[in-house]
C-alpha cells in the first residue's frame, strides 16, 4: 500500500493566547445560535475560516488523512505547558480536563491549538448551534412524552439543570468507490388464494430476474465514533446507542479546530486510530453501496438476493472532528443492585433527540397483564355470542 | 382459532414491547446506509428474466438479503424486536432484566 497523503491542519497554530483580530482581547467565545466566534470585549463576530486541503469525494485517489487524525501515541501525556504571552508565566493545562485555562497571573485566556499526539486536538470542529436552553426544552419534551411508565425515582429526580455540552470525537470519512453487485431479484406477478374456509391459503407467483448493477459512488461525510466507549453498544450494559442514533451531523459545515470553540463545553479525546476503524468504515461503505443498488432496483417487490457484492475503494479520506452533543444522563440503580446509565442526547446542530428513560417495570407489567386479561375476556365474549 | 382471536391474545405482550421500546429505544441507531450523502454516476445495469416460480407461500424470495446491514454497531437479529442486540444469549439477558424472577425461567424453558 502506498503512503497516505497527509493534509496538514496544524501548521501555523500556536498554543497560548488566541486573540481577537480586531482588539487583541483573548475573551473570545462561541456566539450562541450562529456557530460563529465573538469577541466579548469589542463584540466583533468572525466568520470562521474554511477547512482547507481536503478533496471532494469524487476526486479522491489513494488515501488522504488529516494531520489531526494521525495515530495516537504517548497516551499518558496529558499535560501541556503553555508560556503566557501576556506575562511570561508558565501555565499547565491537563487536556483530559480542558483545552483552555486562564493565566493565574494576568487572567488572559490561553488555549491549546497544536495537535498533540494524544487525540485531543482534531482537524476540525462543528460548533454548537443549539443553546443550552433549547436543548433543555428538547430533553424535557422527550421525557414528558415518556412519563406514565417512567421509573418513580427517576421522575422525582429528573431535572435538565445539569445537562452537559460535550464535543465528542469522530472520524469523518469520504470515499470514492466503484461497485458491482449481481444476484437475483423477484417480482410478485400474481397473488391468489386456494381452498376455502379454515384451509384458505394465499399463494404467490414470482418472476425471478438475473440482476446486475455497476456504478461509481462518491460518498461524503460518513461519520464513525472515535472513542471506544461510544462504539461499545450493548443494550444490557449501556444506552450508548442513543448517541449513535442522533447522527447525522452536517459535517460539511465543519471549520478548522480553534480552542475558543470549546470554552464553556467539555470535550472527549479520540482514543482510536484510523487503522482500527477501517473495517467498520468499509462495512458501512458496503451497506451504502447495497442500499444505493437497491434504489435502482425498486421494482423487485419480492426482494433481491445479492450473490456478488464488489466494492473497490478508489480513494478514501479521513479527518478527525469534534461534533457537538447536549447530554443528559441518569444513573439507574436497580433493586438487584445493577446499574444502568441512561442518556438523552441532543444533536446540537439538527436538534434530533433520542434517549432512554428508565421504566417502572411493575406498572408496565401490571397494565400489560390487565390488557391481556381483558382481551382473553373479549375472546370469551366473541365465542359466547357467536 | 381465527385471526381476530390470535391478535387479541397478543395484546399483552405487544403492549409491553411497544411501551418498553418507546421508553428505552434499545433498537435506535444511525441509519448510515441511507443517511450518508452520496453521488452516483455511470450506472450500468441488466435485468434478465431467469425463472418463473408458481405457488409460493411467501411474497418474498426465501434468501433475499437486500435489507442486510453489516456495519451497524447496533445489532439486527430476528429477536431484535425484544433484544436490540446481536445474539440469542444477549436476548435472554435482556428478557431477564425486564421480566420478574420466575417468569423469566418459564419463558426461557419455552
Ligand atoms: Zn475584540
Ligand atoms: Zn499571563
Amino acid at each position: 500500500m502506498t503512503e497516505p497523503i497527509i493534509v496538514d491542519t496544524n501548521t501555523g497554530k500556536k498554543d497560548g493566547q488566541n486573540k481577537c483580530p480586531n482588539c487583541g482581547s483573548t475573551d473570545v467565545t462561541l456566539q450562541p445560535g450562529t456557530g460563529k466566534l465573538r469577541c466579548n470585549y469589542c463584540r466583533t463576530v468572525f466568520d470562521p475560516p474554511k477547512l482547507e486541503g481536503f478533496k471532494d469525494a469524487d476526486e479522491l485517489e489513494g488515501e488522504v488523512v488529516g494531520s489531526g487524525a494521525a495515530d495516537i501515541s504517548q497516551p499518558d501525556n496529558t499535560q501541556v505547558t503553555i508560556k503566557c504571552q501576556g506575562c511570561g508565566a508558565e501555565v499547565v493545562i491537563d487536556v483530559t480536563e480542558s483545552m483552555n485555562a486562564r493565566c493565574h497571573w494576568c487572567r488572559e485566556y490561553l488555549s491549546v491549538e497544536n495537535q498533540i499526539p494524544n487525540g485531543a486536538v482534531p482537524d476540525s470542529v462543528l460548533p454548537f448551534l443549539l443553546s443550552k436552553q433549547q436543548a433543555q426544552a428538547k430533553i424535557a419534551e422527550f421525557v414528558k412524552q415518556r412519563s406514565f411508565f417512567a421509573n418513580k425515582t427517576f421522575k422525582r429526580e429528573f431535572t435538565t439543570n445539569n445537562i452537559l455540552g460535550v464535543y465528542l470525537p469522530y472520524l469523518v470519512v469520504d470515499a470514492n468507490t466503484h461497485s458491482r453487485l449481481e444476484g437475483f431479484g423477484g417480482r410478485v406477478v400474481r397473488t391468489y388464494t386456494r381452498g376455502s374456509g379454515d384451509s384458505k391459503q394465499t399463494y404467490y407467483d414470482i418472476d425471478v430476474y438475473n440482476v446486475g448493477r455497476d456504478f461509481d459512488l462518491a460518498i461524503s461525510g460518513l461519520t464513525v465514533e472515535g472513542s471506544a466507549d461510544k462504539r461499545n453498544i450493548n443494550a444490557l450494559a449501556n444506552t450508548t446507542n442513543v448517541i449513535n442514533a442522533i447522527m447525522p451531523f452536517d459535517v460539511e459545515n465543519s471549520v478548522p479546530y480553534n480552542g475558543n470553540y470549546l470554552k464553556g463545553f467539555t470535550s472527549e479525546r479520540r482514543d482510536t486510530n484510523v487503522d482500527d476503524l477501517r473495517p467498520l468504515a468499509e462495512a458501512q461503505i458496503g451497506d451504502i453501496a447495497r442500499y444505493q443498488a437497491n434504489q435502482t432496483a425498486a421494482g423487485y417487490n419480492a426482494g433481491i438476493r445479492w450473490d456478488q457484492e464488489k466494492v473497490d475503494l478508489k480513494g478514501t479520506q479521513w479527518r478527525s472532528a469534534y461534533l457537538p452533543v447536549w447530554l443528559y444522563s441518569y444513573l439507574e440503580v436497580k433493586s438487584s443492585g445493577k446499574r444502568l446509565l441512561h442518556y438523552v442526547a441532543v444533536n446540537a446542530r439538527t436538534g434530533e433527540t433520542m434517549g432512554s428513560v428508565p421504566v417502572n417495570l411493575s406498572r408496565l407489567w401490571a397494565i400489560s397483564i390487565i390488557a391481556e386479561v381483558l382481551s382473553i375476556f373479549g375472546i370469551y365474549l366473541i365465542n359466547v355470542f357467536r | 382459532m381465527d385471526h381476530a382471536e390470535i391478535i387479541l391474545l397478543l395484546t399483552g405482550p405487544v403492549f409491553f414491547v411497544v411501551i418498553y421500546m418507546k421508553y428505552r429505544n434499545i433498537k435506535e441507531r444511525h441509519h448510515h446506509e441511507s443517511e450518508t450523502p452520496v453521488q452516483m454516476t455511470g450506472l450500468q445495469q441488466y435485468d434478465k428474466l431467469a425463472q418463473h416460480l408458481t405457488g409460493q407461500r411467501s411474497p418474498r424470495l426465501r434468501d433475499a438479503n437486500d435489507n442486510r446491514v453489516q456495519g451497524s454497531l447496533v445489532g439486527s437479529d430476528p429477536l431484535g424486536a425484544v433484544s436490540g442486540i446481536g445474539n440469542l444469549s444477549n436476548a435472554t439477558g435482556v428478557l431477564e432484566s425486564v421480566v420478574p424472577r420466575g417468569v423469566g425461567d418459564i419463558l426461557r424453558r419455552l
